[in-house]
């Protein structure tokens, strides 16, 4: 099937997790510890553990630029703690076992918000949302047989065939 | 201080009924100036704010003015004070280029029987001139908006000649959704477009990019832009940020000036010979019955009491599915194809003409994923799992319904809300509106076609949505007609009141269609045109 081809069960590459742990390791050394351990104040999420860990959650990460505003705006809207525990997470478990680890640790909501600002380019805040991107939201790489409106999506008529995605 | 500006003619309102009846005078070396409330727009820069927009609708690309308010995409009360019983949720654009910024680019032309309701089935009203009358008008205005279309079939209305383009291919889910319709007694046809199937007038073909609504970034779809800078071309003065508030009456009947204020508060006035309000359905009425010269009790044109009155819409239904087959929507102009039934018969005697077709913008438009991504994530998918379901819903996803034409009725009214002024201490406009059997029963005969269509289609999830009065199709208000006791503007679109006043645009529109009014308000326009020129030549 197609889909299948294209999302792999396993779709975060070992060099994402080694990545992902390596940045988490950061974090230990300055304090912050998985939960359940008593933690002092977090440090903030590195940008690149930002992105390993959005591979690890939603199977696609932003590049650098862009990352680095979503994870200003994520950890405000978040929290630190609980984006270093959900980084902590994708880093150390199973893909799938993700989703329930998250539920256990207790920051299944906080995780959905960030995958939903990850894949959306929007950051819910409690001024209102902020659009960090539009035509770059992770979104839009799901759905390769599309592009973002306002973007051409080809030579005129392009629509009155199957796409080749 | 207070500027005069003069002209011979002076038109309130740049959207398509303005621009193109200005085009029209200033290519003919009428001296023309179009008052605009709203600024003008920036096509690269209002791409920029639709995609920096979290709600991405219709008006969202649009810069705007406070002190020039306009319906909001997410809140149909911000500017509308709604009387009720049902809401109107007719969109407006005030901008220079008007509301065909965020137009589907549908050019239907209107049927022969959609001028003779009540001769031909006993329902509504007629029109004071027929489909012949109009049929040359219609081609030029094709020519002018660049038509692309069918050689094949003319969707009900006799041609004397070809469009102008070549007609675009139907979308990849328009051949799936036609191939069911044959198992319910329904057939497609390609529609005719308002946009370029190739290179044409200095602007470039369509390259799908599945925002028709509400910007298209390259100018391939037509807005009245266009002709606003064919008309500055030809010698037109534009003035955006005018906000015409008073239309100024002689002694003789004859219109003198339009006074208009800008954002600041101050007040200037604009005199002419001829007065051209073309300012959509609602800002029409509402100039009318804000300017009240000494003797009138109903404000201008209305000595008939019809000026606000007979607002029309269309009645909207509609049912989204997920099909067993995959459609790939999201990457076509909104509506290539429409089912061609229900769009005129004798049935209009019982009940409304519909106009239901598939949209290729699946169930959420320009923000399909992120909606899906929401519910997914919420539900707990992550990763590769949360990409897949995305693509595999938004594949199959179906929107489709029918937009059915409702009979006009005096208590559905535009007036002034004297108690919600605006931030310039203008009334805004207070809409009382509701339909009736007529139109719900076109709506539900055309859902009974739909439900069996998503049955042909092995659809789940199937939801049905509305009815609802329309977003985008708005007329009446200053119903056109014989009669002055009952109208408010003659055949030719002069007021019956003020021999130098004329109402251009769907305001006039005795009654409102299945079809979009685009075409037929541009078909109207440059026959006023024509009539303005031959009534300077004789003064």
């Amino acid at each position: 099937m197609q889909v299948a081809k294209k999302f792999p069960a396993s779709a975060a590459p070992d060099g994402d997790r080694r990545r992902l742990l390596h940045g988490l390791a950061a974090l230990v050394a300055s304090g912050y510890l998985p939960p359940g351990v008593a933690q002092p104040a977090p440090a903030n999420v590195s940008a690149a553990t930002f992105a390993a860990m959005s591979r690890m959650i939603a199977g696609y990460a932003y590049d650098d630029n862009l990352a680095v505003r979503i994870l200003a705006a994520l950890t405000s809207a978040v929290g630190a703690a609980k984006l270093a525990q959900i980084a902590t997470l994708a880093a150390v478990v199973a893909p799938g076992q993700l989703g329930n680890e998250l539920k256990i640790a207790g920051v299944d909501d906080a995780a959905a918000i960030v995958v939903t600002a990850l894949y959306c380019g929007v950051v819910e805040t409690t001024k209102g949302p902020v659009v960090i991107t539009y035509d770059r939201a992770l979104a839009w790489q799901a759905v390769p047989w599309t592009k973002p409106n306002a973007e051409c999506g080809g030579p005129i008529n392009y629509w009155a065939t199957v796409p080749k995605t | 201080m207070s500027d005069v500006l003069t002209a011979d003619v002076v038109i309130v309102g740049s959207g398509v009924a303005g621009a193109m009846t200005g085009y029209s005078l200033a290519r003919n070396g009428v001296k023309v100036l179009i008052l605009e409330a709203g600024p003008r727009v920036d096509r690269a820069k209002a791409v920029m704010q639709f995609r920096s927009s979290p709600t991405k609708g219709p008006n969202s690309p649009y810069p705007t003015n406070p002190m020039v308010p306009q319906p909001d995409d997410d809140d149909i009360g911000a500017y509308y004070v709604q009387a009720g019983p049902v809401p109107f949720r007719g969109l407006q654009a005030r901008v220079v280029g008007g509301t065909t910024w965020h137009w589907g680019g549908l050019t239907l032309r209107y049927r022969p029987n959609d001028f003779v309701l009540k001769s031909r089935f006993g329902v509504g009203v007629d029109w004071p001139l027929g489909y012949t009358d109009l049929e040359p008008w219609y081609g030029e205005a094709e020519e002018e908006i660049g038509v692309c279309g069918p050689s094949d079939y003319d969707w009900g209305s006799p041609r004397s000649k070809g469009y102008p383009m070549p007609p675009i291919s139907p979308s990849y889910l328009d051949t799936v959704i036609g191939a069911a319709c044959g198992k319910v007694g329904l057939s497609m046809a390609p529609f005719p477009h308002g946009r370029n199937s190739i290179g044409r007038d200095s602007r470039p073909p369509c390259c799908g990019n599945a925002s028709c609504v509400p910007i298209c970034p390259i100018g391939a779809k037509y807005d009245a832009s266009v002709h606003v800078a064919k008309a500055e071309s030809a010698g037109a003065r534009v003035e955006p940020l005018a906000i015409a508030h008073e239309i100024v009456v002689g002694s003789d009947r004859h219109v003198t000036a339009i006074r208009f204020k800008r954002p600041d508060g101050s007040v200037h006035e604009a005199r002419g010979r001829i007065f051209v309000i073309a300012a959509h359905t609602i800002e029409t009425a509402k100039l009318l019955l804000m300017s009240r010269p000494e003797g009138s009790a109903f404000g201008v044109a209305n000595s008939s009491d019809q000026v606000g009155r007979n607002l029309l819409t269309q009645l909207d239904a509609g049912m989204l599915g997920l099909t067993k087959e995959r459609l790939y929507p999201y990457r076509a102009p909104v509506e290539t194809s429409g089912i061609r039934e229900l769009r005129d018969g004798d049935f209009r005697g019982m009940h409304g003409a519909s106009g239901t077709s598939p949209s290729n913008e699946g169930w959420s438009r320009a923000i399909g994923p992120f909606k899906l991504a929401q519910k997914f994530a919420q539900q707990g998918l992550r990763g590769a799992a949360l990409g897949a379901a995305i693509s595999e819903h938004m594949a199959r996803e179906l929107a489709i319904g029918p937009s059915v034409e409702i009979l006009p009725d005096p208590n559905n009214r535009v007036t002034l809300a004297h108690d919600r002024l605006d931030p310039l201490g203008l009334p805004r406009p207070r809409i009382y509106f509701k339909f009736g059997k007529y139109e719900q029963d076109g709506a539900k005969v055309a859902m009974d076609y739909v439900r069996g269509l998503m049955n042909a289609l092995g659809a789940t999830d199937v939801e049905e949505v509305g009815p609802v009065t329309d977003g985008a199709v708005m007329g009446g208000t200053c119903r056109m007609g014989t009669d002055a006791r009952t109208s408010v503007v003659d055949r030719n679109l002069r007021t019956h009141d003020h021999p130098n006043m004329y109402l251009v645009g769907s305001a006039a529109f005795p009654t409102i269609t299945a079809s979009p009014p685009t075409l037929t308000i541009a078909a109207f326009a440059l026959r006023a045109g024509l009539q303005i020129r031959t009534d300077l030549n004789a003064t």
